[in-house]
């Protein structure tokens, strides 16, 4: 049991950021990010407390991070999804550790992504931005694997259209 | 340039992370849950790069796995239920089923060379299983009735005679097929030559029976042959 709670804490330490990072992409809200990605490890470990069986904790992570997000969006529906993107609500401060120029330059890079097509937008944040292999993204996004590299080839396409087109995310060093 | 820039945008994306004290923050609040909802046995999970493919019960409960799993336990079944009947003999409880399996191989042959291979096999079969059972002595009378009844109706399937099929057997096989035959010969006669000795017998009964109420006390009333011999000396 001593090995499980260690190996937990593990797996905490590894992907806590990662899952901060897509749960803004998605909310737009720091302290609600929080709360989720706290929920989600809180779930996770019930389900383990309740002899459930994991085979790849990082795609259950992102699996039950984005029910969660579900769930954030449905208790939210009074403030419409258009209001939740507006970019004055995605705003979080840096974290000490972080230079004030390089959380902006990762918050305008988010900014960026968001110009991807929805479609698309997902899949390339998942695979790389959060480095999961394409079997774990279809286990979050409940797709097939063959459906979720197709996506993932015809999103990179449209990046390279759209930077093409626009020529408008010349970002310097 | 392109990939250049999207590479950018991709490293810097990655830039957004929680700060050192607001990790600890949530570690203490998920540790505390922890603790309050302890796990009941020691469950570990498998790393993406560790995890195995290999089947587990759990997969069995989709579909897509459970069909092919299901066909696959039934041929393994079938296959292995069908191997246990091939070497089954009679008085195992698999040997009606190989039986069937013999009557399902004959009405799948085609034509008469066919059929009659098909039925050459089965007579020896009868003849193995007759030697087999003799070796492991159990072959009682019950069980050499059985297999010689099969034997009469594969031979007769062959299309020859029982005297020439036998003929063309091995001497170890002749011998087993002359003694099921001759045993089974003895059952038949048991079963209607028997029975009309049965029904003559009691024929002669009956008979008996009639002479003893009918005829003997008429006969008691003829005088016997030295009375009268005796009375006619007297009158003389």
């Amino acid at each position: 049991m001593e090995e499980t709670k260690n190996n937990f804490v593990k797996a905490y330490e590894e992907h806590v950021d990662a899952l901060y990072r897509y749960t803004m992409f998605n909310v737009r809200d720091k302290e609600s990010a929080k709360d989720i990605v706290q929920n989600t490890f809180t779930k996770t470990w019930n389900y383990i407390a309740m002899g459930g069986e994991i085979d790849n904790i990082k795609a259950f992570l992102y699996k039950t991070l984005k029910n969660l997000i579900i769930d954030y969006y449905r208790s939210k529906k009074s403030a419409s999804l258009d209001t939740l993107m507006e970019d004055e609500y995605f705003d979080p401060p840096a974290p000490v550790e972080v230079s004030i120029e390089e959380h902006a330059e990762s918050l305008l890079a988010f900014k960026l992504l968001d110009k991807i097509p929805a479609e698309y937008k997902e899949v390339i944040m998942l695979r790389c931005v959060e480095g999961l292999s394409f079997k774990e993204i279809a286990h979050v996004l409940s797709e097939a694997e063959n459906t979720v590299a197709v996506r993932f080839h015809r999103a990179l396409k449209k990046v390279k259209e759209l930077f093409h087109r626009k020529n408008a995310y010349n970002i310097n060093d | 340039m392109i990939d250049n820039n999207f590479k950018k945008i991709i490293k810097r994306a990655k830039g957004l992370v929680l700060s050192i004290q607001e990790k600890e923050q949530i570690k203490s609040s998920i540790l505390m849950h922890m603790e309050a909802n302890p796990a009941q046995i020691g469950v570990l999970w498998q790393d993406a790069s560790t995890a195995s493919s290999f089947f587990k019960w759990k997969d069995f409960a989709n579909v897509r796995y459970a069909i092919p799993a299901l066909i696959l336990v039934f041929f393994v079944f079938a296959g292995a239920s069908t191997f246990a009947a091939s070497r089954a003999l009679p008085g195992d409880l698999l040997y009606p089923l190989k039986i069937l399996g013999e009557k399902v191989a004959s009405n799948l042959a085609i034509g008469p060379a066919d059929k009659e291979k098909v039925a050459t096999v089965q007579a020896e079969t009868r003849l193995e299983e007759a030697e087999t059972l003799q070796a492991q002595g159990r072959l009682d009378e019950e069980k050499k009735a059985t297999l010689a009844r099969s034997f009469h109706q594969n031979v007769r399937d062959t299309g020859s005679d029982e005297g020439s099929f036998i003929k063309k057997l091995s001497t170890s096989s002749r011998a087993m097929a002359v003694d099921i035959t001759a045993s089974s010969s003895i059952q038949i006669f048991d079963d209607t030559e028997g029975s009309k000795h049965e029904e003559k017998s009691k024929e002669d009964s009956h008979r008996d029976k009639q002479f003893e109420s009918e005829v003997k006390p008429e006969m008691q009333v003829i005088p016997k042959i030295d009375e009268v011999k005796n009375a006619v000396i007297k009158k003389l």
